[in-house]
């Protein structure tokens, strides 16, 4: 991390640049889609809240791996562990999601402050070994703690209340979609916010050149524990959303597998673009999904495929595809422009 | 708003009614067909497909009409519980399916109890042994197996034949804690006497150390539960290149040296002592034509196991219950049906419990053995009508 890893940040000088309608349409256009899928899905909102559910995670992983260059393999700890708080809520205080959702937050946001503060100063390959450490360490407190968590069987027992005492949550799922839309909007009003204000663009320079940013008077340690933080807040968020929408956890929500789903989807859909979550996670799911109904032996060829092929030729992810159809377009206006 | 979703479900319930009266009957088989547990997936359907190719598409049903049974499967791709709660959803919303089938994992059936009670939706579980689980939801039935009458016969064998002194080495997760505790409940309540007990790691391949400290006990028996695959070999391999097997301790296992994972040992494991549901040699009439079938259709590399058996199972019970109540009924109908069911499963006679929906079976005793070159699991004692004896020690909470 103390090399400066990329500047694609800076646009080619020759790109066409976005008028303000397309860059509207281009804000507008996935919560656009997400509010249309709830009136023509029947029968499937299920697989559009799973798809949410996946992009807050990724959303929450991309300021951490994106925005502050912390490349960690132990997400998945703050994810699971705010799945089982927002679970053993349920059982043990109150069957209130909203509340269960808040407490999830406080617990994993907690936990990722108390193992970055442990961790963070650390960078690398380091950093990523103790990343794996302590998701394994957590996977495997969720495992032997059979009494409170119900180990390798899962916590069973989970109830959870209507909404304001009136959503309920059943089998077609309204509830859990509309749930889960509202908490990824506003978790990415947030981020979209905190990554365009002047602590969004120290994490930049963090990145490209930490020793610099130090030398300016960064305070970079207490930057990356503060991101890091509100990075494990959203990915209990987004298991906490998990939780209540399946009413059941499972320990493979603590699992490096999930660490590593999380991980190509944002890859695919491309870093340091907050919607680059949203596309990554989207192609994801609904390939695997596809796929699998077509011939249940064939999604991981294609997923795997889709993966070497966007990081061999599209460095940002499948957000690049826009980049370079302006650059045609841009290229196609130059000629034109040639008597 | 609740009104709102009430009236929602009447009509969807309604509606699959009516689609399911169109003489197909829908069942949506849920598994892992990629991933870690691919191989669960492949059985299920090849035991489904098997059953099907003998017993035809179509099952005639009260009204003298034939109807089709038609399986849709879904791959749960070896991911979280949440992954097989939304196949579930899609299944019967928009496939309207009659009946849920399939489960590998614990987890993935649990997920769907909430489903199940919702739509009314009788659920099939083919593979699925956490104890607990038909008390999830109503409509759950399950025609495979409960980790606890393995265990509880293997310790109750053991007392029976000479074992005074026993060692537990299990896998340090939940299915390894209840086969340890049935074991050494049943063993001690026979007169026998643990000397000690020990958990590893769910990947370990290394044994050399338990097995030391299993030889300074100086047990007669060493009663392991290990996952299939490499840490079982290993455990295997360990216990005989340690000197356990030539000091005279006996070693017993579950579902160790189920079939599908014997040509993977070496002659190390002839003489391993086994408590399981189905031993692939018995000479049942529905066992050799399901082998036979299962042979003809897939390949001699297909190999019927556990999994090829419970499918089939649960395919002909739900061919019994369409025959018996038609395709339409309610699905309360189908799982009242089901609870009192007897079958001639290839493993043996089977039975559904009526309280408790879960499967009733013999549990053999079986021994490695070598014939004709191959590693066969050959009976030498049996267990009749095994109740999961965890359903027997926690009683249903009356309401």
């Amino acid at each position: 991390m103390t090399k400066p890893s990329s500047t694609t940040t800076l646009a080619p000088a020759a790109l066409a640049p976005i008028s303000k309608l397309w860059a509207t349409v281009g804000h507008v256009l996935p919560w656009a889609i997400a509010i249309g899928f709830f009136f023509v899905a029947e029968g499937s909102l299920s697989i559009g809240t799973q798809i949410m559910i996946w992009i807050l995670f990724a959303l929450s992983l991309d300021l951490i791996l994106g925005y502050a260059g912390i490349v960690t393999l132990g997400h998945a700890a703050f994810f699971g562990v705010g799945a089982y708080a927002a679970g053993l809520f349920s059982i043990h205080f109150s069957p209130d999601p909203l509340i269960g959702h808040i407490f999830a937050i406080v617990v994993s946001g907690l936990l990722g402050l108390v193992t970055g503060a442990l961790i963070l100063h650390t960078t690398g390959v380091t950093f990523l070994m103790l990343t794996l450490a302590t998701v394994s360490l957590i996977f495997e407190f969720g495992n032997q703690t059979r009494w409170l968590t119900g180990g390798d069987d899962g916590l069973q027992g989970m109830r959870v209340d209507p909404i304001f005492g009136m959503f309920e949550f059943n089998i077609f799922g309204q509830t859990a979609y509309v749930y889960a839309l509202v908490v990824l909007f506003i978790w990415f009003l947030f981020s979209w916010r905190l990554m365009h204000s002047p602590f969004g663009r120290s994490l930049d320079g963090i990145r490209q050149n930490s020793r610099r940013m130090r030398a300016i008077g960064t305070p970079v340690w207490w930057r990356l524990l503060a991101i890091y933080g509100i990075s494990a807040a959203m990915a209990g968020s987004a298991g906490a959303l998990l939780a209540h929408s399946t009413r059941f956890v499972g320990l493979s929500s603590l699992s490096l597998l999930t660490s590593g789903i999380v991980t190509v989807m944002l890859i695919l859909g491309g870093t340091r673009k907050l919607y680059g979550a949203f596309i990554g996670a989207a192609i994801y799911y609904l390939v695997q999904d596809s796929t699998a109904k077509i011939n249940p032996h064939f999604w991981e060829f294609i997923v795997g495929g889709m993966l070497i092929i966007t990081v061999l030729f599209l460095e940002g992810g499948l957000m690049d595809l826009g980049r370079i159809g302006r650059r045609l377009i841009s290229r196609f206006r130059q000629r034109s422009d040639l008597p | 708003m609740k009104l709102f979703m009430r009236a929602a479900a009447a009509a969807v319930l309604s509606l699959s009614a009516s689609v399911a009266s169109a003489d197909v009957v829908k069942i949506g088989l849920i598994a892992d067909f990629t991933g870690a547990f691919a191989v669960w997936g492949a059985q299920f359907q090849q035991g489904v497909e098997a059953y099907q190719a003998v017993n035809g598409k179509t099952v005639k049903g009260p009204d003298g009409k034939e109807h089709e049974i038609q399986f849709i499967y879904r791959d749960a791709t070896s991911a979280g519980p949440e992954k097989s709660k939304q196949l579930a959803e899609e299944l019967v919303l928009r496939e309207k399916v009659k009946f849920l089938a399939g489960f590998d994992l614990s987890p993935q059936a649990m997920a769907v109890a909430d489903i199940a009670t919702q739509a009314k939706v009788p659920v099939v579980i083919m593979n699925a042994a956490t104890a607990s689980i038909t008390r999830n939801s109503p409509y759950f039935v399950r025609v495979s197996m409960t980790i606890p009458q393995h265990g509880a016969v293997a310790g109750r064998w053991a007392a029976k034949n000479g074992i005074k002194k026993a060692y537990t080495i299990v896998s340090d997760y939940a299915p390894g804690y209840d086969a340890e505790n049935y074991f050494q409940k049943e063993f001690k309540a026979g007169g026998g006497e643990i000397v000690g007990s020990a958990r590893t790691p769910q990947q370990e391949t290394n044994y050399a150390a338990y097995m030391e400290k299993v030889l300074q006990a100086k047990p007669d028996a060493l009663f392991m539960f290990q996952p299939a695959g490499s840490p079982s070999i290993a455990f295997v391999k360990a216990y005989v290149e340690r000197g356990l097997k030539a000091a005279g301790i006996k070693l017993i296992g579950t579902g160790e040296t189920q079939q599908i994972f014997l040509p993977q040992f070496t002659d190390d494991v002839i003489g391993v002592v086994t408590s399981f549901h189905y031993t692939e040699t018995n000479t049942n009439p529905a066992n050799l034509a399901l082998k036979a079938q299962v042979t003809k259709m897939f390949g001699d590399k297909a190999i019927p196991d556990i999994a090829t058996v419970a499918a089939w199972d649960g395919t002909g019970l739900i061919y019994k219950g369409v025959a018996s109540l038609g395709p339409s009924a309610e699905g309360i109908k189908y799982v009242d049906f089901m609870k009192t069911q007897k079958i001639d499963s290839p493993r043996g006679p089977i039975q559904i419990d009526a309280n408790e929906r879960d499967i009733i079976q013999n549990i053999y005793i079986r021994q490695i053995e070598k014939r004709d070159g191959k590693l066969v699991n050959i009976d030498i004692g049996k267990e009749e009508m095994v109740k999961d004896p965890w359903k027997l020690d926690n009683p249903p909470k009356s309401n």
